[in-house]
């Protein structure tokens, strides 16, 4: 068993923008990188708090995204409306079944996956005993790297809108759907900002089995 | 290839990095190139070298700004139905989506695909600019430096143009079966400036800190340091 050092323990702390290590004043919260000026604190200021927030109202809002159309097309007069799903059905059916995939994973796999795994995290930061920290760093990670993929439906939306008008013979119009998925994909977004991934290691005490051996990784 | 070793206490702070996502403190460790540092207790990486200098980063960007400048000056495609034609650029097309009545997704598609990218491109460009020119003894300090670095790693996050990229395909496929749907030099260039900025924020802003250190340091034993080196 080796011990890992922790920034707090040293009386420091790592800029996360320049990367610079320096140390701060015992008790103060809230310090500035010295190299480049960005504000720190300990740890993100109602990390839990804010995360859950955003994150209940992004699952709120993941009802009507879905249920309300996101466009709709008018040919010759005739109407018809568009859901989120009701999309990749048609791209299915019509165009390739590869873009559907994607457009099915960007837009339903995505946001769900994250609104999880974010309620996951959340709940192992604020257990007594956090276990197999590892893997949940690991699907922070890939919250963080896929997150933004689910904007791919609301530039397909804009896209539409902005490209079909044609008056009486072809027009799509936005519908209120969309602004209501949009909004699930920023709220996400900055729920996994607020998340500070430090709170599930804090819980975990310093010991670790793995860290004799150092680690080595080439690209 | 890169191995951390476990603090001692004779580090000095400026030669340890902390992990962002765990806390746990190491060594740095000296890169090659092609090399990163992984995190022995979360598996973060913790850095990487920059694989391009700071010259072939500069040469990146303003690339990229010329793919910005000819993506968004020519229509996303043309539609062709029954024989009248419509295109329209990016701008255009968020003009249309608020006149539209949409101008929730109009901000959204103006700030991740028009505003961010730009100015992460700006951004770069100014800062390689200054820290480059500041290596001939010549140049002058950019004291804003700090700020306008930070600014990015916000607008970097928000900036989507890979995204909107296969956002387009989609629509293309989509638009198939009503319309003809004539592609133009715009996709092509928004293609490219995708693969320009991925490169680009791999070689991260290590090598830009690193020189201002340097330049900074200079300038103290010289005895006219800046007021930003006297920051508290």
């Amino acid at each position: 068993m080796s011990k890992i050092t922790v920034a707090t323990e040293l009386g420091c702390r790592g800029c996360h923008h320049c990367q610079l290590v320096f140390a701060v004043p015992s008790r103060a919260d809230e310090a500035r990188c010295p190299r480049c000026g960005e504000p720190s604190h300990h740890r993100k200021p109602n990390s839990i708090q804010r995360t859950l927030a955003l994150l209940i109202t992004a699952v709120i809002l993941y009802i009507p995204a879905n249920m309300l159309p996101v466009f709709r097309t008018i040919t010759l007069g005739d109407g018809q409306d568009h859901t989120i799903v009701g999309g990749v059905v048609d791209l299915a059916n019509t165009g390739s079944w590869e873009l559907a995939l994607i457009v099915f994973v960007a837009s339903v796999v995505v946001p769900v996956f994250k609104i999880s795994a974010l309620f996951i995290l959340v709940w192992v930061s604020i257990r007594h005993r956090a276990k197999q920290l590892e893997q949940h760093a690991k699907l922070f990670r890939v919250v963080e790297a896929i997150g933004h993929w689910s904007m791919l439906d609301v530039f397909v939306i804009a896209l539409l809108v902005a490209l079909v008008q044609f008056g009486s013979i072809a027009t799509i119009e936005p519908a209120s759907g969309a602004i209501a998925f949009g909004m699930v994909v920023v709220l996400t977004m900055l729920a996994s900002l607020s998340f500070d991934p430090r709170l599930m290691w804090d819980k975990s005490g310093n010991e670790l089995d793995n860290v004799d051996a150092p680690k080595r990784s080439a690209i | 290839m890169s191995v951390q070793s476990e603090v001692s206490p004779e580090h000095k702070l400026a030669n340890l990095i902390a992990c962002e996502q765990c806390d746990a403190v190491w060594a740095r460790p000296t890169l090659a190139a092609g090399q990163q540092a992984r995190c022995g207790r979360c598996d973060a990486v913790l850095r990487r070298h920059p694989w391009i200098g700071l010259h072939g980063q500069l040469a990146l960007v303003a690339t990229a700004i010329i793919m910005f400048v000819i993506a968004n000056a020519f229509p996303i495609v043309v539609l062709d139905i029954q024989g009248i034609r419509h295109g329209s650029t990016l701008l255009e097309a968020i003009i249309a989506l608020s006149q539209q009545g949409a101008n929730g997704v109009a901000i959204v598609a103006a700030v991740t695909v028009f505003i961010c990218p730009l100015l992460e491109l700006l951004i770069r460009a100014s800062a390689l600019l200054s820290v480059t020119s500041a290596q001939s003894e010549t140049g002058t300090m950019h004291t804003m430096l700090g700020p306008s670095l930070r600014l990015l790693t916000r607008v970097q996050r928000w900036s989507m143009t890979e995204v909107y990229v296969i956002g387009i395909l989609v629509t293309v496929v989509k638009l198939g079966s009503t319309a003809q749907v004539i592609p133009g030099i715009s996709i092509v260039s928004f293609g490219a400036l995708t693969l320009l900025i991925g490169a680009i924020r791999s070689a991260g802003t290590d090598a830009i800190w690193k020189q201002l250190d340097l330049s900074r340091a200079r300038m103290l034993a010289v005895g006219s340091a800046p007021d930003s080196a006297a920051r508290p």
